[in-house]
């Protein structure tokens, strides 16, 4: 009985706990949300520094590429990952088995060409080691989307499951 | 004669459990400022580590910054103290799992667990192992029944004079 007690009082703490802290949360991302950062994101700094070595690109132009279709999309994340859900027409080449992989889609890569790479999104290097990849095989017009996976998702852009045709 | 010296460990448990209590609050403290100084990043964090649906994710990432910070003010303070133990240890399994089984699917990824001092950890063994002493820390805590210098014992001493 004295034991039943003791428990419920730590497990009722614990509830409390999660209870208060999921309020406080939410409630302060809706009171922040759009003042504090005016929707600038802040990053590691070891992410910065690579990404700022590299030509990023937005969701948003992206997608004017995509549909001028003079891009390829790189998916740097890994197969499941990609089979799960990735940009339409995109190809996989997961970022630690590049040189596996690139042989097969090298002559999709032509001079005129744009290449975008993306992963899980802003903070994800995946992208950024494939966009590095190929910029040390000569590539110049390489990009990383930074927003990733994640944004191209939520913009309601054209996705696909499953391995591409 | 021959004198031993033996140290007594049930007269030093108190001390180690005090000093273990500290350390614990104080290393979720200082997780927590992290992540409550660049919200954003936790938030892509928690969705790149794609265990939860994106909603959850969110979610999630708003909570945990907080449950950190108001438990391990508990723990330093020893208020609630087994209750905010219990906390941790189930935040600690959440870890365990989630940093497992991207580690298995061979993720490398950022950690997202101490975002200060320009700290930068990537998902590995020996963050795995961290958790799980943590996590055996909080066990360990929970089962305790009196804390040293703590608000708990001295309210119980008040309410039974």
């Amino acid at each position: 009985m004295n034991l039943n007690k003791t428990w419920k009082s730590v497990i009722g703490t614990t509830v409390a706990v999660y209870l208060l802290s999921f309020i406080l949360g939410v409630a302060i991302h809706a009171l922040t949300t759009g003042t504090s950062t005016d929707g600038k994101v802040i990053l590691p700094e070891s992410y910065i520094q690579q990404i700022s070595a590299l030509k990023t690109i937005t969701v948003e132009d992206s997608y004017k590429d995509y549909t001028e279709e003079n891009t390829v999309f790189i998916d740097a994340r890994d197969n499941a990952e990609y089979n799960e859900g990735h940009i339409k027409g995109a190809i996989n080449i997961p970022y630690d088995r590049f040189q596996q992989y690139y042989p097969q889609y090298e002559k999709l890569f032509t001079k005129n060409k744009k290449i975008i790479t993306y992963c899980h999104g802003i903070g994800c290097g995946l992208s950024v080691d494939v966009a590095k990849d190929l910029i040390a095989l000569g590539y110049t017009n390489v990009f990383v989307m930074t927003e990733g996976w994640p944004g191209w998702m939520n913009a309601n852009l054209p996705i696909s499951v499953g391995k591409e045709p | 004669m021959e004198r031993k010296c033996v140290i007594n460990f049930a007269l030093m448990k108190p001390f180690i459990l005090l000093l273990l209590r500290v350390l614990l609050g104080a290393v979720f403290i200082l997780a927590a400022y992290g992540k409550l100084l660049h919200p954003e990043v936790l938030v892509s964090t928690v969705i790149n580590f794609n265990i939860l649906p994106l909603g959850l994710s969110k979610i999630f990432a708003y909570t945990l910054p907080w449950i950190e910070m108001i438990a391990g003010i508990m723990l330093i303070i020893g208020f609630g103290t087994r209750g905010a133990s219990f906390a941790i240890a189930w935040l600690l399994i959440s870890f365990i799992i989630a940093i497992g089984i991207n580690m298995h699917r061979g993720v490398s990824m950022e950690c997202g667990c101490f975002d200060i001092f320009g700290m930068n950890e990537k998902i590995g063994s020996e963050i795995l192992l961290r958790d799980v002493i943590f996590f055996l820390i909080a066990a360990a805590l929970v089962l305790t029944k009196e804390f040293l210098f703590s608000v708990d014992t001295f309210m119980e001493r008040k309410s039974k004079q």
